[in-house]
């Protein structure tokens, strides 16, 4: 069985919402942020204060991060795995495995029993953003389920989640496609009341005015920093709450005992939004006020609760497309076919490797690049905070 | 009165007449037929629409973006056109945006292609059309689709660039700047808009080989006015990056070395200031 990486058109109808979407349009500046602004606003003057002081106390448990390999990061080529833009699962298969391998130096079968026990509740982290041009993988996500699967994990103790319900149907993540395996958005967001066409608020607010996934973030669990969300209704629509509190989601808190953090290879302007971004604003609600003041400092404090430090055991980035520019969201016109597929349990290190490899790719492709360290510090401040390794040269990077 | 810059709506057969834009309104070329009205975004409307770049368009000089699209059987094409308030502004978020410098020979106006994205620029405008698919067999459609949009579009030659030496310069790494969001992949002097070009002076750049394996960037803005360069001249120096070593300081010229170990020199001259960075040696320093 082949698939095509652009013929997930299969996986849903192609319309104008799409082009909208894959155009950059429908909030994603809002939602995603402005890597100019970001950068642009940090480090004016010390960003806000926020509670990562209050997690770091909390003891740490066997699968703490950095977890099983600190500073390891394995990338695994294959030139086969994509031809004529037709992605080959079984090569997949064969990538995945070897990577994992590779990480943790043992078969794929003591691999399983040392990052998973088979009654886990097994979260797969996916990033759907830039549907059928950067959205990660459906054969990518089919090779780590099989591979759960064979090790007894039951695929109704599999869940694919994102932040964003929607994202996932765009991005292929349906039901339909992963019969028996939990979708789950963490929140819902009304496309059209954001679009200002929808005829009333009812598609995101209850007759009590409360978000409808508000009960879907635990209150009791939060990354606080010191700065307020927006108060418009499009703000409210898109991240659930304003204030000074972004609340972690309860299937983090309460229900995935692992994660399976798998993010996309591409950039966000002189950045990149690859693994710890994935999960630093995947996880949590309320997250555009964090953009300008805390810039990139979230994508390491809110990976350093426990619900996410302690439970993600396994960062996948899937590097068989690669996109160099114009993301965070889908840009077709700078895509390549890096034909990758990286794996580590320190997503700093992960991140750290990614990052120098996007730099070069954005050089060799005629792209400016300000290599300002302010655009990897916060891999370094992880670093200072114990949750990986940043430092090139304690990396152990291996590409086979 | 008629006043051509304000947008108005006019049908001409079947296409609507945006500025001096065309946008087909129902159908174009073999088979591509509208799906929906265009949507239009103006001023502040664009935050939100866009992802995460509109301080780039506001900063360069934005307008109005137009969105349209067209179906043919299961494939559709992709038309923005966003109406910028100069063609210095087109031409500047042209450059920042277009990627690889090539160029359609099928396209009248300055243009940067592959088969999943046109970048167009013409006057005041600059147009995409995107090919979702990127199948190669829609180019000549995008082609009709960009030369159809653009046709009453009279074309006009900016000079901005020309200040900028043609000896040793690289070609197609021009580039325009109008605050910091521009100026944020290619340097990072400061915080903020340390230049203060405060989003009405356009400052020009672009990369001068030295040898096979080395070259540096140069950059200049003209703010035609003495005292208004002294004041931002002043406030570089105040206000350098952390991670600079300042080399020398005086009140026209200032030499610093950057995190990476590379020169920069930073010189006022009446109404301007010049700059040259990422230099791999230190430069000489004339007596001022």
């Amino acid at each position: 069985m082949k698939s095509s990486y652009t013929s997930m058109k299969d996986a849903f109808t192609f319309n104008r919402r799409s082009f909208m979407k894959i155009s950059g349009a429908i909030g994603g500046g809002l939602l995603l942020g402005n890597p100019t602004a970001w950068a642009e606003e940090n480090a004016r003057k010390e960003p806000p204060a926020t509670n990562v002081n209050d997690v770091l106390e909390v003891a740490r448990k066997k699968h703490s991060l950095p977890g099983y390999a600190p500073g390891k990061v394995v990338e695994i080529h294959d030139h086969d795995v994509i031809t004529d833009k037709i992605v080959n699962p079984d090569i997949v298969v064969k990538m995945l495995e070897k990577s994992i391998t590779t990480l943790t130096g043992m078969d794929m079968k003591k691999s399983f029993a040392e990052l998973f026990n088979v009654d886990d509740i097994v979260g797969i982290k996916v990033n759907p953003v830039g549907p059928r041009v950067i959205s990660v993988h459906l054969e990518l996500v089919d090779a780590v389920i099989d591979w759960l699967e064979k090790n007894g994990v039951a695929r109704k103790n599999i869940i694919i989640w994102d932040r964003f319900d929607y994202m996932l149907t765009d991005g292929g993540f349906t039901k339909e496609r992963y019969p028996g395996i939990g979708i789950v958005g963490l929140q819902t967001m009304d496309e059209s009341a954001y679009m200002g066409e929808a005829e009333d608020d009812s598609g995101w607010l209850d007759e009590n005015g409360v978000h409808l996934s508000m009960n879907n973030f635990d209150q009791s669990t939060y990354y606080w920093a010191d700065v307020e969300g927006p108060k418009e209704k499009p703000y409210l629509n898109q991240h659930v709450v304003n204030g000074k509190y972004s609340y972690f989601g309860k299937l983090l808190t309460q229900k995935l005992t692992k994660i399976i953090n798998i993010a996309a290879f591409k950039n966000t302007g002189n950045g990149i939004s690859m693994a710890t971004k994935n999960m630093g604003y995947g996880s949590i609600c309320n997250t555009g006020r964090l953009h300008r003041p805390l810039f990139f400092n979230v994508c390491t404090e809110v990976l350093a609760f426990p619900c996410i430090r302690d439970k993600m055991v396994l960062n996948i980035t899937d590097a068989l497309v690669g996109q160099y520019d114009g993301g965070p969201m889908g840009d077709a016109k700078f895509t390549y076919e890096k034909k990758s597929i990286f794996a580590a349990t320190d997503p700093f290190a992960l991140d750290m490797i990614c990052h120098n490899q996007m730099v070069q790719k954005r050089k060799e492709m005629g792209v400016r690049v300000n290599e300002h360290p302010r655009y990897t510090e916060y891999l370094r401040y992880a670093e200072k905070l114990g949750l990986g390794i940043a430092n090139p040269e304690n990396i152990d990077y291996v590409k086979i | 009165m008629f006043y051509r810059c304000i947008v108005f709506l006019l049908l001409i057969n079947s296409a609507q007449l945006y500025a001096d834009v065309n946008i087909p309104a129902k159908d174009f070329g073999q088979g591509w037929k509208a799906s929906g009205k265009v949507r239009q975004f103006s001023g502040d409307n664009l935050y939100g629409y866009i992802n995460g770049g509109a301080e780039l368009f506001k900063e360069y000089g934005f307008k109005s973006l137009y969105i349209q699209t067209y179906a043919k059987n299961k494939t559709e094409l992709g038309l923005e056109v966003y109406e910028m308030t100069s063609p210095e502004a087109a031409l500047g978020i042209y450059l920042a945006k277009r990627g690889v410098s090539n160029s359609h020979p099928d396209i009248s106006s300055l243009n940067s292609w592959n088969n999943y994205q046109f970048t167009i620029v013409k006057n005041r405008f600059y147009v995409i059309i995107r090919n979702f698919e990127g199948d190669s067999s829609f180019v000549s459609d995008m082609i009709d689709l960009a030369e159809l949009v653009l046709e009453d579009v009279q074309e006009t030659e900016t000079n901005i660039l020309h200040v900028l030496p043609k000896e040793n310069r690289i070609q197609g790494s021009e580039y325009i700047f109008r605050g910091p969001f521009a100026l944020q992949p290619v340097y990072t002097f400061g915080e903020g808009d340390i230049l203060q070009l405060k989003g009405d002076v356009f400052g020009v750049l672009a990369d001068y080989r030295i040898d096979k394996d080395t070259s540096y960037t140069f950059m200049t803005v003209d703010y035609s006015d003495k005292n208004r360069a002294s004041l931002a001249f002043e406030n570089l120096g105040k206000n350098l990056d952390a991670t600079n070593e300042v080399l020398v300081s005086t009140n026209n010229l200032i030499v610093f070395k950057d995190f990476m170990g590379h020169y920069s020199s930073i010189n006022l001259t009446n109404e301007i200031i010049s700059c040259k960075i990422k230099l791999v040696e230190l430069p000489v320093i004339k007596n001022r």
